[in-house]
C-alpha cells in the first residue's frame, strides 16, 4: 500500500484516493483547427515512461481536493505531491 | 425539520440483542456504541481567500472557519465547525437550531459564490466513547488516531470499515463521533459491533 502525501492532509493511505492519469495534459486552444490526427493525439495519447511520472489524483475520502504527483512508475517511490496548476520539479512536460 | 411526524433515523429498527445494551448511560462498559439521533448538518463552501465568507460564517454562527488542516472550531457543545478540506467545513448544530441557522447563511450568502447546503438528514451520527474506542477504530482505519496525531477538536474525511465516514474526536476521553451516508448506516453499526465484541462492547438505544 502506498503512502500519498496530500498536499492538504498529509500523509494518507493509497486507498484514499482515486487515480487521474497523467498531469499537464493542455486542452489544445483551437480545438477547430486541428486534424483528427491531432485531436485524438490530445484525447487518447498518453506518454508511458519507465520511471518518474508526473500524474494526478484526487483525495476522494479525504478533503476532495486534485492535486498532482510524481510517482516512479516501476519503484512506486512518490517524490513530489503539488496542487493543481503548479509546476512540478520536473517542470510541465 | 420542526415536523417530527413520520420522522425516522436510519438506525431506528436496528436489532439489539438485550446482552450487548448497556445501562443507562452507558457508564458498565470500557466502550460504547450509541445512536446520536437527529443534529443539523450544514456543508459550508467558501473561497480561503474570501475574508467575508469568514467574517459572515462567524456572525452567523459565532464560530470562524479554520484553516487549520484537520481542525475543528467550536465543541463539544454547538454549534460545531469541522474541517473537511481547505475550502470545505462542516456544520454541526442541535437539530432545533438548523433551520434558524440555514436561513441565516442562505440569505447571507445570496449572490456570493459560497455553497451553503443542508445535509442534516443524510448523515447519521454514530458515537463511540471509552477506553476502547480508539483500538476499535484502528481496527478499519488508516489513519494514526494517536493522540499527537489525532485528538479532541480533530476531524477529517476518511475510511472506516471501507466506508467514507467524518470522523471527529469530541473529547479526550476519547469519545468519537462517526458521520455516515444513513444507507450505510446499518452496515458500520454492525460492523462496529463486531470489531467490539473482544472490548465489551455495549450499546445504547437512542
Amino acid at each position: 500500500m502506498l503512502l500519498i502525501d496530500c498536499p492538504w492532509c498529509g500523509p494518507r493511505d493509497e486507498c484514499e484516493f482515486s487515480y487521474g492519469g497523467e498531469a499537464h495534459i493542455k486542452r489544445p486552444e483551437n480545438p477547430d483547427k486541428l486534424s483528427d490526427a491531432e485531436w485524438a493525439d490530445y484525447l487518447f495519447m498518453r506518454t508511458n515512461p519507465k520511471g518518474r511520472f508526473p500524474e494526478r489524483w484526487v483525495h476522494t475520502h479525504g478533503c476532495n481536493r486534485w492535486f498532482n504527483a510524481v510517482r516512479d512508475t516501476v519503484t512506486h517511490d512518490i517524490s513530489a505531491t503539488y496542487g493543481m496548476g503548479e509546476d512540478g520539479p520536473e517542470g510541465r512536460s | 425539520m420542526d415536523n417530527g411526524y413520520m420522522r425516522q433515523g436510519p438506525l431506528d429498527y436496528i436489532p439489539i440483542s438485550a446482552e450487548l445494551e448497556a445501562d443507562q448511560g452507558g457508564n458498565d462498559a470500557t466502550v460504547v456504541l450509541e445512536d446520536r439521533g437527529f443534529r443539523g448538518q450544514i456543508v459550508l463552501q467558501g473561497k480561503a481567500s474570501d475574508a467575508e465568507f469568514f467574517d459572515a460564517v462567524s456572525d452567523i454562527t459565532g464560530l470562524r472557519p479554520s484553516k487549520e488542516t484537520n481542525v475543528v472550531t467550536g465543541g463539544p457543545g454547538f454549534p460545531r465547525l469541522l474541517w473537511l478540506g481547505p475550502e470545505e467545513w462542516l456544520l454541526v448544530t442541535e437539530d432545533e437550531e438548523s433551520g434558524r441557522i440555514m436561513l441565516g447563511l442562505t440569505n447571507s450568502f445570496k449572490g456570493r459564490h459560497v455553497q451553503v447546503v443542508d445535509n442534516s438528514d443524510a448523515y447519521a451520527i454514530v458515537g463511540v466513547r471509552g477506553a476502547s474506542a480508539r483500538d476499535i477504530l484502528a481496527k478499519g482505519c488508516t489513519l494514526d488516531l494517536h493522540e499527537r496525531v489525532f485528538r479532541s477538536g480533530s476531524s477529517t474525511r476518511t475510511l472506516l470499515g471501507q466506508v467514507q465516514v467524518i470522523l471527529h474526536q469530541v473529547t479526550d476521553d476519547p469519545d468519537y463521533e462517526i458521520h455516515v451516508h444513513r444507507s450505510f448506516a446499518e452496515f458500520l453499526w454492525e460492523w462496529l459491533v463486531d470489531a467490539g465484541q473482544e472490548y465489551g462492547l455495549k450499546t445504547v438505544r437512542p
